[in-house]
């Protein structure tokens, strides 16, 4: 296209879409709102479940803007084209990608930038009543019965997923990772945890769900097994601990119970994620040790990890997913998400790592309810 | 005759494995060495977070089973 053309369509998508999602995916921190106006456009994006990953861990370390996208005009042989730089592999395929690919009717040069550490101030977020209900996917929202999939998190965490619900001696616990729940290590037992997770606007105390009551340690030295945590669902808040919501093409899938012991390469598996909702996968590695994850504590290590790569041209997994339960094609309980990098796998969108259910089970003393 | 190699099993990787979190213990780079498959047979997987230094030697096979080394980047808690 010409240089005016992808100058002036710079300017439109950056008006129209671009800035709404990014002030609208800082809305968080509980941040009354300033305008109606910035709500996203309707219609276009309506429906389409946004992907903006933020890890799981205290609120107090999280920048202000979610990384996200920036757009301008590039130059290829004579021809200008809609420049589109992100800073997830995720984003690649996000909905608001294929938006803007299709606004620049395919003339985009898309890059994957990463991190990049200048901190801009977002205008404040329009309040919860203006948002398009249609637009936040469910598993961001509050979301009674508790599900599978949906977000959750210690009060002083940004947000993770509910992975599933356990009994542990009379009582149910809904299980998730020791950095979404138990802050690595740095909660109390009894601490408040919310569904849905501070960062994706929950409140407290009307969102209280759980109380965290048991979670493994992570230890500095030697090797870790399980980033597991359970807390215990309060009375009178209701759980499903069967339904896979939206699972498989949008359909829901009922959970089976628990899966082999060995997981093994190549095998199919689906997850739903607090980020990225439902994504399926297949089994990289298995029995993977001295696995090194940054921690804000330090640098871990984990043994007998399973390692995944998403399917098709998609990330199976970003910030946010932490606690994702994962199920093999049998839609049987394999493994716990808990971390992943942006670089590798076969399609070039990065990694996960997942303790292995039955350690993670075995460790935390609960047994699986479907 | 062609000489058919014979197939990689659970085990050998297992073994193999072990060799290898020996031989890259000093590899500071290295952020997982677990099992994996090459061409349907088990082979050993070998993460690094970045390149290795130039003129650093990486095994592509350890007693017969294959040695697949990737670059995973760093890696974070989700």
């Amino acid at each position: 296209m010409r240089l005016e053309s992808a100058q002036g369509l710079k300017q439109q998508l950056l008006k129209e879409v671009v800035e709404p999602f990014v002030v609208w995916a800082s809305r968080l921190r509980g941040k009354t709102a300033s305008t109606a106006a910035s709500a996203p456009s309707a219609g276009s994006m309506a429906g389409r479940p946004i992907a903006f990953g933020v890890s799981a861990r205290p609120l107090d370390t999280v920048p202000k803007i979610p990384r996200s996208v920036a757009l301008g005009v590039a130059r290829h042989q004579g021809e200008y084209k809609l420049a589109v730089r992100v800073q997830r592999p995720s984003l690649v395929e996000s909905p608001l990608m294929q938006h803007l690919t299709r606004e620049a009717k395919g003339e985009v040069d898309v890059r994957i930038v990463g991190r990049i550490d200048k901190r801009a101030r977002a205008r404040r977020a329009a309040p919860d009543s203006i948002l398009a209900d249609a637009v936040i996917p469910w598993y961001q929202r509050n979301t009674r019965p508790l599900t599978i999939g949906a977000s959750v998190g210690h009060v002083d965490v940004t947000a993770g997923t509910i992975s599933a619900f356990v009994k542990r001696g009379g009582a149910a616990y809904l299980l998730s990772n020791n950095h979404v729940l138990a802050k690595e290590d740095q909660a109390r037992a009894g601490d408040r945890i919310l569904q849905r997770a501070k960062y994706d606007g929950g409140r407290d105390p009307s969102e209280r769900v759980a109380r965290l009551r048991f979670w493994i340690k992570l230890k500095l030295t030697g090797a870790n097994f399980v980033d597991g945590a359970l807390a215990e669902i309060d009375k009178g808040i209701a759980y499903d601990a069967s339904r896979l919501r939206g699972l498989v093409q949008g359909g829901d899938r009922k959970l089976m119970g628990l899966g082999p012991v060995f997981t093994d390469e190549g095998e199919l598996v689906f997850k739903i994620g607090r980020t990225t909702g439902p994504t399926g996968g297949r089994v990289t590695a298995f029995d993977l040790d001295n696995v090194v994850v940054n921690y804000d504590k330090g640098n871990l290590r984990f043994d007998g990890q399973i390692e995944i790569e998403g399917v098709g041209n998609a990330a199976f997994s970003d910030g946010g997913d932490s606690g994702s339960l994962i199920v093999n094609a049998r839609m049987e309980a394999a493994a716990l998400l808990f971390a992943g990098g942006d670089s590798g796998g076969s399609n070039g969108r990065g990694l996960t790592y997942a303790n292995p259910i039955h350690r993670v089970l075995k460790d935390l003393k609960a047994t699986l309810l479907f | 005759m062609k000489r058919v190699m014979p197939l990689v099993t659970l085990e050998r990787a297992q073994a193999a494995k072990k060799t290898a979190q020996r031989l890259f213990e000093t590899v500071d780079s290295v952020v997982g060495v677990g099992i994996t498959r090459l061409g349907g047979q088990y082979a050993v997987k070998v993460n690094l977070s970045g390149p290795v230094a130039p003129g650093t030697e990486l095994p592509t096979e350890i007693d017969g089973v294959p040695v697949r080394v990737e670059v995973t980047g760093a890696i974070r808690p989700r």
